[in-house]
């Protein structure tokens, strides 16, 4: 281990390396920090940047863009209480108080802090648990692949929350089916191209990230009428106030801080869950353990109801690469667009990364530490100036995410086919939106969708026949586990349903 | 009409057809009898997407709305900001790099209401020129620019 932390270590100390960090995070905390626009779309918008580099410093940029843009989220929920991520919705219930309350300043540091602790104590823990769980995914085979794949798609709907598990499957199976446009991997036949020579190639991943995300969020925020415009002027031009954390504030919250990092890193690892499940998981932890007059604070300007989310968040971002890192199967949106990168890269993540490109796996890992080191340098002294950013007019930035978002694809493929299915796309990502669909299974399902055929492929070839399913105990697991999560939520669905029922006839009677 | 039965029932329909639509794909004589050939991914999540579909129909969330929010939304800007893109897709190869941006960059920004004239040109002509100097010239990729070509600069 020792090892390959010091591989990390000369990878990430490179000059051009330190600066993808520092250029990761001060673009993901910008992104991050606008209203509508969250850590998916602020990779993607990085993507095309990084495509001339070397895998381990594009990797190094995004990871940082990723806790960049979720420490930014929250800037905009404690000043706005407009949260840019859904990851830092739980830190407005307790920033935004403080921020009314003329602690701006401090409730910044609070979550500056917490951040910091929460992604170096998560990243000692991902340094110990990937190489483990890399060395033990050594011996998967195709079959075990597959079921992983099914499972990590599964659970991302399971947790996708109430309601929306149905949403979700089917936003998956879109995405799987975009996948199959072009041309068949094994067999080189053309499926669901419709005669266009243009998607022959199938679908660019760039592309459809793009589309759903940043172009789509962007168009988002012209069409809902709420306009956070005054507010944000107000808040940037505001006084902050003090920035320093008192002696017994530190003391309150040291222990939130430990819990909320164990939390946040296993609840990032599964798959599906990630930094809003994490921040909502902690903060209702600590306002449960909270006792009397601390208990009442939560929701008032509580430093622990503050600290308890802002940790776990950026916990979860650490604890969800080691599925990526190790397994090669991403467990959220954000890390399917990473998957996604590293594919175009050339670079395939999954136990093999490990072996093969151990200076990629390490720089991610190591580039975590200075990352938040980063993040810490970055956003205490820079914050009042940062937030000032948050007064650029929605009229100039709108129309500048489009053209990098076009230009970015664009770019890339030279074809002006692309910038008009980026349209179509994003015309139909809104609609989605708007309905209720999450975008986030769909990109999944999309990255995972070839891998998923070709790894179904390897295994109903190698056992010759559907035997695979049951023949290892190790896969028989993983599909009875993703039967629990496609039955659980399906079963919740029936007896809310039922409940409705009865409480109608109730009425009636 | 609750969205999630429209939309379920759209979804069911375009489910429908992507099902069907497997059976179109082109397979090599013999692999019909296969475990796993061209058609079997697409049939699998077509059947999937059909039965979501179906239950997000059959089953609509209890807080579903309807579409009463969708008629205070601003659509009119959202729409003609696709149309602009439609058309910067159009011109980026035909008329240029610049100019297509240029002009792509002021349309959005007076679509969505900017109007000081040195705004619009600060925030436009500089920023095309400038990505197209950092790609063209210093980083050596190719952007083709009749109307640059044309003007001799290229």
């Amino acid at each position: 281990m020792l090892e390959g932390i010091l591989t990390g270590l000369t990878t990430v100390i490179q000059p051009v390396n330190l600066m993808m960090v520092f250029v990761g995070c001060f673009a993901g905390t910008f992104i991050g920090m606008l209203p509508g626009l969250g850590p998916i779309s602020a990779i993607a918008l990085m993507i095309p940047v990084t495509y001339g580099f070397d895998p381990a410093s594009g990797m190094i940029l995004m990871a940082g863009v990723y806790y960049g843009a979720i420490f930014g989220g929250s800037t905009s929920s404690i000043l706005l209480n407009a949260p840019g991520v859904a990851g830092t919705v739980a830190t407005s219930f307790d920033g935004y108080p403080l921020a009314r309350q003329g602690k701006a300043g401090k409730a910044l540091a609070i979550a500056a802090y917490a951040s910091f602790s929460g992604g170096t104590i998560a990243a000692v823990f991902l340094l110990l648990a990937a190489p483990a769980l890399a060395a033990v995914s050594l011996s998967f085979q195709s079959a075990e692949y597959f079921a992983l794949m099914v499972l990590g798609l599964t659970a991302v709907s399971a947790f996708a929350g109430r309601g929306q598990f149905l949403k979700a499957m089917l936003m998956t199976c879109f995405g799987l089916g975009l996948a199959t446009v072009g041309q068949d991997a094994a067999s080189d036949i053309t499926r669901y191209t419709f005669g266009m020579v243009d998607l022959l190639d199938g679908i660019s991943f760039l592309l459809l990230a793009m589309a759903t995300f940043a172009l789509s969020e962007a168009i988002m925020t012209v069409l809902k009428k709420d306009k956070a415009d005054a507010k944000a002027q107000e808040a940037a031009k505001g006084n902050l106030g003090s920035m320093k954390v008192s002696k017994s504030e530190v003391k309150e919250m040291v222990p939130t801080i430990g819990r909320s990092s164990i939390l946040g890193f296993f609840i990032g690892v599964l798959p599906g869950a990630g930094a809003t499940i994490a921040s909502f998981l902690a903060y209702g932890m600590e306002r449960n353990l909270a006792k009397g007059k601390d208990k009442e604070k939560f929701g008032k300007g509580s430093i622990r109801g503050l600290a308890a989310p802002e940790t776990a968040n950026n916990a979860a971002c650490s604890g969800s690469f080691v599925p990526l890192l190790t397994l090669g199967i991403p467990g959220s949106g954000t890390t399917a667009v990473m998957l996604g990168a590293l594919i175009s890269y050339g670079v395939q993540p999954g136990p093999r990364l490990f072996v093969e490109a151990p200076n990629v796996f390490w720089a991610v890992i190591v580039s975590m530490y200075i990352g938040n080191i980063v993040l810490l340098i970055l956003n205490l002294p820079l914050i009042p100036y940062i937030a000032r950013l948050l007064a650029l007019p929605e009229q100039i930035l709108v129309p500048l995410i489009m053209f990098f978002s076009l230009c970015g694809v664009y770019l890339v493929s030279f074809n002006t086919f692309d910038i008009q299915l980026m349209v179509f796309f994003a015309a139909l990502a809104i609609i989605l939106r708007l309905t209720g669909y999450p975008m986030a299974p769909l990109i999944l399902g999309f990255v995972l969708g070839k891998l998923m055929e070709e790894n179904l492929r390897r295994a109903l070839e190698i056992a010759d026949g559907w035997s695979f399913v049951w023949e290892r105990p190790i896969t028989l697991v993983i599909f009875i586990l993703t039967a629990l999560c496609l039955i659980a939520p399906l079963r919740e669905m029936m007896v809310a349903r039922r409940g409705t029922k009865d409480e109608l006839a109730g009425e009636g009677g | 009409m609750t969205k999630d039965r429209v939309s379920g029932f759209v979804l069911l329909v375009i489910s429908l057809g992507y099902f069907l639509s497997a059976y179109q794909i082109e397979l090599y004589p013999g692999s019909e009898e296969d475990f796993i050939n061209a058609q079997t991914f697409p049939k699998a999540i077509g059947l999937a997407a059909i039965l979501f579909a179906f239950l997000i129909m059959v089953l609509p969330s209890k807080d579903d709305e309807g579409f009463a929010s969708w008629k205070t939304m601003d659509w009119l800007r959202p729409a003609a900001l696709c149309v602009l893109m439609i058309f910067y897709g159009l011109t980026i190869k035909s008329v240029g790099f610049l100019i297509s941006t240029s002009v792509f960059l002021i349309g959005g920004f007076l679509i969505l209401g900017e109007r000081r004239i040195w705004m619009l040109l600060l925030a436009s002509v500089p920023i095309a020129a400038g990505f197209e100097f950092i790609l063209d010239g210093l980083l050596g990729i190719y952007i083709a620019d009749p109307f640059l070509e044309w003007l001799g600069v290229k």
